[in-house]
């Protein structure tokens, strides 16, 4: 998604343009952008339906305030994320959707390598527990960082934070899961 | 403690699966059901939203109007509030200075009637009937107003002037609007939106139109008609023929509409049949009929009926006289959905078509049902014919307005054929706007109370290089939980505060333009006020280079109104609120 091609990103800011005189021409961009910001919003939650009705939302409301939209170095895709983080936490306001976060196995690996600990089935157990009790915030950043494998630029991008600032949080992040993981050892040993 | 839930290995989606799901056309649907007022779409200004450019000339042309004697409905409503009956600061805007704030405005309005307010600079408001939605409809409600051509009242009002991406506004005119009826605040009916027409005093064109939003405490574009009295007259002129042009082709269509209704119900009409006889198997007057034994396993259509005759169809080719002949055998049989009856003796024979009629009590039931049928025809042909002819009725009105405005298109196209005649327009309305004496306008339709600001972002100056010592004079270290910078050359105001729990010395990364005129203002944690000038650095070469290291501020005597002391700081002293 970050790595457009110049003619791309010629033809997205004509999509754009374009969509701002009528709202019919939004079409190539919800074409485009209708799974990432549905795999987005589905791997925050587990209602696959819903998920669906929030990424209409989303488009709907993209739809509704794109002539606010202006090309100021923050790429569409990552305003469109900003929406639908918008949707998704206010669905969970509303109590209309539980809070998930959808992990596959393979990619705790790379948890467990940053954290310098052995991957076992054991460990697993013990990291699950710990990443639970951790705060919206920091899980929001170790879920794009580590299971959506999102690059600092775009966790920034998404979150209104500088690159670096989107690193330094995750690393903190990051640290108070080990400090979780450690307390849920200890507790359960 | 669990905040969320997690699944581990969830089955995947597919994206064909996901690109299943794509539905555009749904989404454009909803969004076209809910969509924003059609006044919040900027499209709405270009070239599809002409009617709004009609509005607003309408409005633009009474501004010109009211304005050239605006006093009389001013002392009409005008009524200046004691500062208890002000409303209070919200979270969003907070008087700085404790004890000062800018004065509203009040003017009682009647939520029934069309109402116009016309303020001292020229500004209008017009409040449609039925645009405020108030408990009490019979009660006044009153609109508090205060607008803003100086950076000193917009400061001491405690508006916002911070934008994103690290940019404050410079303000080309702004006014805060509220509604209130017996201490409640009233709402605006989004379908019913305010008209108003600010007076800016630079070019709108360099401008851009922004909405408070005081929930996200944050400016939001918002879209308007720019209007500059100065400009030509040519312009309106074309605005308003392509407003009538719209109207005709509007009206042509209504028209159209109509003839399709009206064409759909004589569709309608010819298809209803009024109810025969025969449907319901009653014989007409003084025809033939025959009793004849059938069986009726032959005919299980005809063996519901009790008592059946037969009734001759009367044919061209029928012998009058052979009812008057002696036949041995009549027989009968079916030629499709018809009845054949067959007469025969010795010499000859003879065939006829029948059909089965009811007599007796299943008659006079049949005849019941017919006549209700016969009614509920009438009257349905009736409902018809009324609603062709109130069509009709209504396709003659609308008639008469298009000729009306196909007349008057073609005299405003006769008057802008006459270069003469528009030159004296141009001429008189550049008068009107000199007696007068005001400029531009911006037009905008508001949905709802707040703050509306002519604006324009202007980026926060680079910090200096090394952090600012503030003192007050007598080098006592001051300790200042906001800053402002005013600079006169930008017409902006930066604002810089104190991390809260971290003190005065957090604030930080402070600069400004060297060569600008700047005022700095300072408000310390005991209320103190402070400010300190730099001016006339342009030709200062001794400065230009060199980096400001401290700040010495003055001291406000606390009894003086800060108002009037920034309004002569930054030279504003003529300027109004």
């Amino acid at each position: 998604m970050y790595h457009h091609t110049p003619e791309k990103l010629k033809e997205e800011r004509e999509w754009i343009q374009e969509a701002k005189n009528r709202p019919e021409n939004f079409g190539p961009l919800y074409k485009k952008y209708h799974e990432p910001i549905f795999r987005y919003v589905y791997q925050r939650m587990n209602d696959k339906e819903f998920a669906y009705d929030i990424v209409s939302q989303v488009f709907m409301k993209a739809m509704k305030n794109i002539h606010k939209f202006e090309d100021r170095g923050v790429p569409f895709s990552a305003w469109l994320f900003r929406i639908a983080k918008s949707e998704v936490y206010q669905s969970f306001r509303d109590n209309q959707a539980e809070r998930y976060v959808n992990i596959e196995t393979v990619q705790l690996v790379e948890v467990f390598e940053e954290m310098e600990e052995d991957d076992n089935e054991a460990n697993i157990k013990y990291l699950l527990t710990a990443l639970k009790s951790l705060k919206e915030k920091d899980i929001q950043l170790l879920e794009m960082r580590f299971f959506e494998k999102r690059s600092f630029k775009e966790i920034g991008e998404i979150l209104e934070l500088t690159e670096n600032n989107a690193k330094v949080k995750t690393f903190r992040a990051l640290e108070k899961l080990k400090a979780n993981y450690i307390q849920s050892n200890k507790r359960i040993n | 403690m669990e905040n969320f839930k997690v699944n581990l290995d969830r089955p995947k989606i597919s994206s064909e699966e996901i690109a299943q799901k794509q539905n555009f056309e749904n989404v454009l649907n909803k969004f076209n059901q809910v969509k924003t007022p059609v006044y919040k779409n900027p499209w709405f200004w270009g070239s599809a939203g002409l009617a709004s450019v009609g509005l607003t000339t309408i409005v633009s042309l009474n501004a010109i109007s009211a304005n050239v004697n605006p006093k009389k409905e001013i002392d009409d409503k005008k009524a200046t509030l004691t500062k208890s009956e002000l409303p209070k600061d919200t979270e969003c805007i907070k008087a700085p200075i404790e004890g000062e704030n800018i004065d509203f405005k009040t003017y009682h309005v009647n939520a029934l009637k069309d109402e116009k307010i016309v303020l001292e600079s020229g500004t209008t408001i017009e409040i449609p009937k039925g645009s405020l939605l108030a408990e009490n409809k019979t009660e006044k409600v009153d609109i508090k107003i205060r607008e803003f051509h100086d950076k000193a009242s917009v400061f001491i009002a405690g508006i916002p002037m911070d934008y994103e991406n690290n940019t404050a506004f410079e303000s080309a005119g702004m006014i805060e609007i509220r509604g209130v009826q017996n201490n409640k605040e009233v709402k605006i009916n989004p379908k019913k939106p305010l008209e108003i027409s600010l007076k800016t005093d630079k070019n709108p064109e360099t401008f851009d139109f922004w909405y408070l939003n005081e929930e996200s405490k944050s400016w939001e574009i918002f879209p308007t008609q720019k209007q500059d009295f100065t400009s030509n007259f040519d312009e309106k002129s074309n605005q308003k023929s392509v407003i009538l042009t719209k109207s005709i082709t509007n009206k042509k269509s209504e028209i159209k509409t109509i003839n399709d209704r009206i064409n759909l119900i004589d569709n309608q009409l010819s298809k209803i049949e009024k109810p025969k006889e025969e449907e319901f198997k009653i014989p007409k007057k003084n025809s033939q009929l025959f009793d004849l034994d059938f069986d009726k396993n032959d005919y299980p259509e005809l063996a519901t009926f009790k008592e059946l005759v037969f009734e001759i169809i009367p044919s061209k080719t029928q012998d009058p006289n052979f009812t008057k002949k002696n036949w041995s055998d009549i027989d009968l049989s079916k030629d499709g959905d018809k009845y054949l009856m067959k007469f025969k003796n010795s010499r000859e024979s003879y065939q006829t078509y029948v059909r089965p009629v009811l007599k007796g009590s299943e008659l006079k039931i049949a005849e019941k049902k017919f006549d209700l049928a016969i009614e509920e025809f009438k009257a349905t042909k009736k409902e018809f014919e009324t609603k062709k002819v109130n069509l009709e009725t209504e396709k003659k009105a609308h008639e008469v307005v298009l000729n009306k405005l196909i007349n008057e298109e073609t005299r405003k196209n006769q008057i802008r054929n006459n270069q003469a005649v528009e030159d004296t327009d141009v001429k008189v309305n550049k008068e009107i706007q000199q007696v007068a004496g005001f400029s531009n306008f911006i037009t905008f339709q508001a949905p709802a109370f707040g703050v509306f600001n002519c604006d324009k972002p202007i980026p926060y100056p680079k910090a200096f290089e090394s952090s600012l010592a503030f003192l007050w004079i007598g080098h006592q270290i001051a300790k200042f939980k906001q800053i402002f910078i005013f600079d006169l050359e930008k017409n902006t105001r930066y604002t810089y505060s104190a991390i809260p729990n971290q003190g005065y010395e957090s604030i930080d990364n402070i600069g400004f333009h060297k060569n600008n005129d700047i005022v700095v203002v300072g408000i310390d944690f005991d209320g103190n006020v402070g400010y300190a000038e730099f001016k006339d650095r342009k030709n200062d070469k001794s400065k230009e280079n060199h980096n400001i290291e401290k700040i010495v501020f003055t001291k406000k005597d606390k009894s003086a109104s800060t108002l009037d002391l920034l309004k002569k700081l930054l030279n504003e002293t003529g300027s109004s609120v």
